[in-house]
């Protein structure tokens, strides 16, 4: 297998990651035109949570104060020229460095992506080649039900009947995090990695399958190829460049956080984050999440690429690789 | 005749199609086959387990579960079939274009589709539903933007894949323009993948919406919508099951059977995978399969599972150790989004949590009726209008070591008025005098409810010699509290005893406060017993716990009402009779004692009866439909062409409800009295948003039901100056009374309490004569806890909830 040549991939890398600078300026001015035709602002979302009232003056100090009184460009280029210079400011709601923020939720959310990102490789992985090859049989049958009812259930309401049945009726696991141990991270992984396996196994099952019916299989087998070494040997590896792409492509949303498993099982990572912060209308930490959103979308689909480059290397780095 | 798929894939289409004809079919006719109205409320059949009669029970409304499932299936599936409908073909012709032209277009295109795939959904959905306002119909939109490149780059690369082929190069040359080409040659030929993904993607869909929905972002009260009704009825899953489970199991069979379809039809349409699943299963039939390799990695997955497993099973050790107590508490209130979190009293409601954790006290503090007692003052005294002196306790020290005396409470309370956004213009303070230990204060103007005021947790006493302006850089303070902070966060706090507390020995060792906002959550771990109590349960779990001795609940009526403001703009609500008969058709008692499980107590006034200017001093219209019928009649409204509605010259009466889902309660009651002001001819428009601020502002309501802490320091004149008088900022239906104003001006001068009270229930009685306010009920806090602990107490402040008489055992 011939390797990358090393001048080009770089030179492809970088023109990749320049693409990103339009891409953020484009998606942090959009979200700043949204928000802003939102109605409602984080001043009065944070005065009306508790019921309570103040003054016009005082809700105005408070706006001067976060700068909400600026003109829509001025808030921009204020707020880019921070960026900028390393500073993405600070929330409006806890007062708390906006960076920090992030990168104190950022642990709690790459954990649970890990792990259920590895769960799911564990179930889908073996499961789907199984189907593939056992295909039109009962085992192949079984796991194509199941992979079709795990994927069509919404993960919230597999999350209420997990925690209800490990968490409450058997007391087996927490229902949240505390302290510290991985006990608290099965559930949430778990709920993940169920709609996520169930969909991954049906695509190994076929990627494998498109490559068992090719012509060089028969002819292997024709050979009297043992039917293991064809599938090691050949078939898997080219299955597994599909895999991996999607696999990378999935890593790519769990790294978005997943704001519904983590609000319902209280891990504090940065989809509750974002959560959070939408619903208070908290613009500094909305721009750092969907900035992270969009770095991850164009890493996560360069890595894709790049390894689909690596595994096949009659792909051109280039090329469109079709999703 | 058969052309594509075997046999089988043939028949299983069939199949698929029947099935998902039978959906389709169920949506179309939901309004007849739903055997009851899935809008009809019926209090005294609320939350009935299924049976002949409900065959799948009914919520908390009292509406039928099946009729509202299949009313659902309406909203939800069509919904759906319009959005990936919309979506592919919006997508698909984008896509074609780009793969036809090429160039800048191609490129414009492609990268404004990497905008939107790069965004984040839910940030759009939320965008878009603040945008418009929220609904279906928003959901929908924000899904479309970002769904649409993905069918424009599946379309994209499928027409570069055709483009070069000979039967296009022909269709050129045959003269074809360039519209006719992409719809009549290149559009059949791709159509295949396309019409898989859309198939695919319908069940996808149906989830992200139902999502969306769930977490309130989509359908909207009253609408039966299956991601909405799952989300209500959320709570009840250990109570009333069946309100979850059935839209939940609706949803899984819908998703199901479009899954099954998009399966079948990729089959179907794929030509190489039938003839290689039909060469597979011949030949590969009797191989011997590789097992052992497959045994490794399903190994270690067993492996890894039961590993984490055990991890789980050392979970218990957190509870004690070394034999110190400790007390684990899960709350719903704490957090930057109450705008409390920290310690800092002079940080926004921050002071709140000094105060509610033990880390905090006040000069003088409440009792159960909301009057002024001692706490850290000895004594206090008016030496004139504009003066209090104030006697200070000798024996306090703060957690820091330094003695608490005049000084220091100077000290203290002018860096409040200094950086405090409220606290200035509520005390109204001109100077401060420290003499040993007392404290002298002038204010700029009378001021009769500064004690009130200063016993706002924001008057906290702290060390302002610790850290910086009191603060260290650990976000901690030095109180006088029966606690000390040792951790400092976002969402927990953690406490240990003040070994030296002015008060006595406190009883517990140490204290975890942890903010779970998630009702459920919250539920689900004080069940699991990593909780040893509870604050803001959701009212359905609550029952849980009730019944249970393992369990005790203290409760406590708090000032904050429920009440609705009528419009005076708006031009059918300007008369009186009108607005009368609107407050008598809300079924407070209902309400409260079925919709809120007895959480709550009916209202007459802006404040509860455990205040001496209490409900029990005022009187308001009773429910009474009849009579309100009659009043309606009276004036010029009755139902003339009997659709159930009244009309006067012709126009029907609605009224806009403006209401907003922050508070839970808000948006049950908007839906009861949808249903109670329907029976005496008032159609009710209920608008629930978060963007309430800006329809108030636009004017476009009729009533507006919100939820107010109304007497926050048991001050009687706060209230009306918020909400009722002309240049209140509150006072959003521009009613104005100058019998009011003139008790209010009274009122700000008057010092002495008895007078206050009479003023203020003077006042309440007028605002209730001029149907000026309806106020429907009081909010009932309850503290569910472990048996077993002790000194630990709702109080009707709101502002107390940890103190040295806590124990656990």
């Amino acid at each position: 297998m011939t390797r990358i040549p090393r001048r080009g991939s770089g030179h492809y890398i970088l023109r990749r990651l320049l693409q990103l600078i339009p891409l953020l300026l484009g998606i942090t001015l959009l979200t700043f035109a949204l928000m802003r035709l939102a109605a409602g602002d984080a001043v009065d979302l944070l005065y009306e949570n508790l019921g309570t009232s103040v003054s016009q003056e005082v809700l105005d100090a408070r706006r001067a104060e976060l700068g909400l009184d600026q003109p829509f460009f001025v808030q921009y280029g204020t707020w880019l020229w921070g960026v900028v210079r390393g500073d993405m400011g600070v929330s409006y709601i806890s007062g708390q460095p906006v960076f920090e923020t992030f990168c104190q939720k950022l642990p709690n959310t790459l954990l649970l992506a890990g792990a259920s990102l590895g769960l799911t490789i564990l179930i889908a992985v073996p499961l789907g080649i199984l189907s593939a090859v056992r295909h039109g049989r009962w085992m192949d049958h079984i796991i194509r039900v199941l992979s079709l009812l795990g994927n069509s259930m919404p993960n919230f309401f597999v999350a209420l009947l997990l925690l209800l049945l490990f968490a409450v009726k058997l007391q087996w696991l927490p229902s949240i995090q505390t302290g510290s141990g991985l006990s608290g991270l099965i559930l949430p992984s778990v709920t993940l990695a169920i709609a996520m396996a169930s969909r991954y196994t049906r695509q190994v099952r076929a990627a494998v399958l498109e490559e068992l019916g090719q012509d060089y299989v028969t002819g292997a087998r024709a050979r009297g190829v043992r039917e293991s070494a064809i599938l090691w040997g050949s078939v898997l590896k080219t299955a597994m460049m599909t895999i991996i792409t999607l696999l990378a492509l999935s890593l790519g949303s769990l790294l978005g956080g997943t704001a519904i498993v983590e609000s319902i099982f209280l891990w504090d990572g940065i989809g509750q984050m974002a959560v959070d912060a939408i619903s208070m209308r908290d613009y500094p930490i909305i721009l750092c999440y969907v900035m992270w959103t969009a770095i991850i979308y164009v890493l996560v689909n360069l890595a894709a690429d790049l390894l689909y480059r690596h595994l096949d290397p009659r792909v051109r780095l280039g090329e469109e690789v079709s999703s | 005749m058969k052309r594509f798929g075997s046999d089988r894939t043939h028949l299983r289409l069939i199949l698929c199609l029947i099935l998902v004809a039978l959906v389709i079919l169920t949506a179309l006719f939901a309004d007849v086959l739903a055997p009851q109205d899935p809008y009809a409320q019926d209090m005294s059949q609320a939350l009935q387990a299924p049976s002949a009669q409900h065959l799948l029970g009914t919520d908390t409304h009292g509406r039928d579960v099946l009729s509202r499932v299949i009313a659902g299936a309406q909203l939800s599936v069509f919904s759906t079939l319009l959005l990936v409908a919309v979506v592919c073909i919006v997508g698909s012709a984008v896509g074609i274009l780009c793969g036809w032209f090429g160039g800048v277009l191609d490129t414009v295109l492609l990268r404004i589709g990497d905008l939107f795939l790069a965004f984040p959904g839910m940030v759009l959905a939320i965008a878009v539903a603040g945008l418009l306002g929220g609904g279906m119909g928003n959901a929908m939109l924000a899904l479309m933007l970002v769904s649409w490149p993905k069918y424009a780059r599946l379309a994209r690369s499928q027409t570069l894949a055709v483009r070069n082929a000979p039967y296009i190069t022909a269709a050129v040359m045959a003269g074809n323009r360039p519209g006719q080409l992409m719809v009549r040659h290149i559009l059949p030929n791709i159509a295949g993948p396309l019409l898989v993904t859309a198939a695919l993607d319908i069940g996808t869909m149906m989830m992200e919406l139902a999502g969306l929905s769930f977490l309130g972002l989509g359908a909207q009260t009253p609408a039966a919508e299956w991601g909405s009704m799952m989300s209500k009825g959320r709570s009840m899953i250990q109570t009333a099951p069946w309100t979850v489970l059935a839209p939940g199991g609706a949803i899984f069979l819908t998703v199901l059977i479009f899954n099954l379809l998009g399966d079948t039809l990729r089959d179907y349409l794929d030509p190489h995978r039938s003839r290689r699943s039909s060469r597979q299963s011949r030949s590969g039939k009797g191989r011997s399969l590789p097992w052992k390799y497959l045994a490794v990695p399903l190994c270690l997955a067993v492996i890894l599972g039961m590993g984490l497993a055990n991890c789980g099973s050392g979970r218990t050790a957190a509870t004690a150790e070394d034999g110190e107590s400790v007390f684990r508490y899960g709350t719903v209130a704490y957090g930057p989004e109450m705008g409390n979190a920290g310690l800092n009293p002079h940080d926004n409601y921050s002071g709140w949590s000094a105060v509610r954790y033990g880390v905090g006290e006040t000069l003088f503090r409440f009792t159960e009726s909301m009057e002024l007692e001692p706490w850290l003052a000895e004594s206090w005294q008016w030496l004139d209008e504009t003066t209090l002196e104030i006697q200070l306790r000798q024996d306090v020290t703060f957690s820091s070591g330094r003695r608490l005396d005049a000084q220091a409470v100077k000290e203290c309370l002018e860096h409040l008025i200094a950086v405090h956004d409220r606290a200035p213009g509520d005390l109204k303070i001109a100077s401060i005098a420290a003499d040993g230990y007392t404290v002298t204060i002038t204010c700029t103007e009378p001021n009769p409810a500064l004690p009130n005021y200063l016993s706002d947790p924001y008057g906290a006493i702290i060390d302002m010699n610790y850290g910086t302006d009191g603060v260290d850089e650990n976000r901690n303070v030095a109180g006088t509290g029966p606690y000390v902070a040792y951790e400092v966060a976002d969402d927990h706090i953690y406490l240990q005893k003040n070994e030296n507390y002015w008060g006595g020995e406190v009883l517990t060792d140490r204290v975890e406060v942890r903010s779970i906002t998630d009702g459920d959550t919250l539920t689900m771990a004080l069940q699991s017993g990593q909780l040893d109590a509870a604050q803001g349960l959701p009212y359905a779990s609550i029952s849980l716990f009730s019944d249970s001795e393992q369990y005790t609940i203290s409760s406590a009526d708090t000032s904050r009402v429920f009440f609705g403001a009528f419009n005076f703009d708006s031009p059918v609500l300007s008369d009186a009779r009108v607005r009368r008969a609107i407050s008598m058709a809300i079924d407070k008692e209902n309400f409260t004692g079925v919709l809120l499980y007895g959480n709550g107590t009916p209202a007459t006034g802006p404040f509860p009866s455990s205040l001496s200017f209490g409900a029990d001093q005022v009187t308001a219209p009773d429910y009474d439909p009849e009579a309100a019928r009659a009043l309606l009649a009276e004036a010029g409204w009755t139902d003339t062409d009997g659709d159930g509605y009244v009309e006067k010259d012709g126009q029907t009466l609605t009224v806009r409800w403006l209401t907003y889902p922050g508070r839970q309660e808000l948006p049950i009651l908007a839906e009861a009295a949808q249903a109670t002001l329907q029976e005496i001819g008032i159609q009710v428009e209920v608008n629930s948003t978060a963007n309430h601020l800006a329809v108030l502002e636009d004017g476009d309501w009729d009533v507006y039901v919100s939820a107010f802490v109304a007497a926050p320091t048991g001050d009687p004149a706060y209230f009306f100056t918020t909400h009722c008088l002309s240049d209140s900022v509150k006072n959003r239906g521009h009613y104005e009374s100058p019998a009011l104003e003139a008790m209010a001006k009274e009122l700000s001068g008057t010092f002495d309490t008895d007078r206050r009270a009479e003023l203020a229930v003077a006042m309440s009685q007028q605002l209730l004569d001029d149907d000026a306010f309806f106020f429907t009920s009081y909010l009932r806090m309850n503290f569910v806890m472990r048996t077993g602990v002790t000194g630990f107490a709702a109080h009707p402040s709101d502002y107390y909830e940890i103190t040295a008489q806590l124990r656990v055992s």
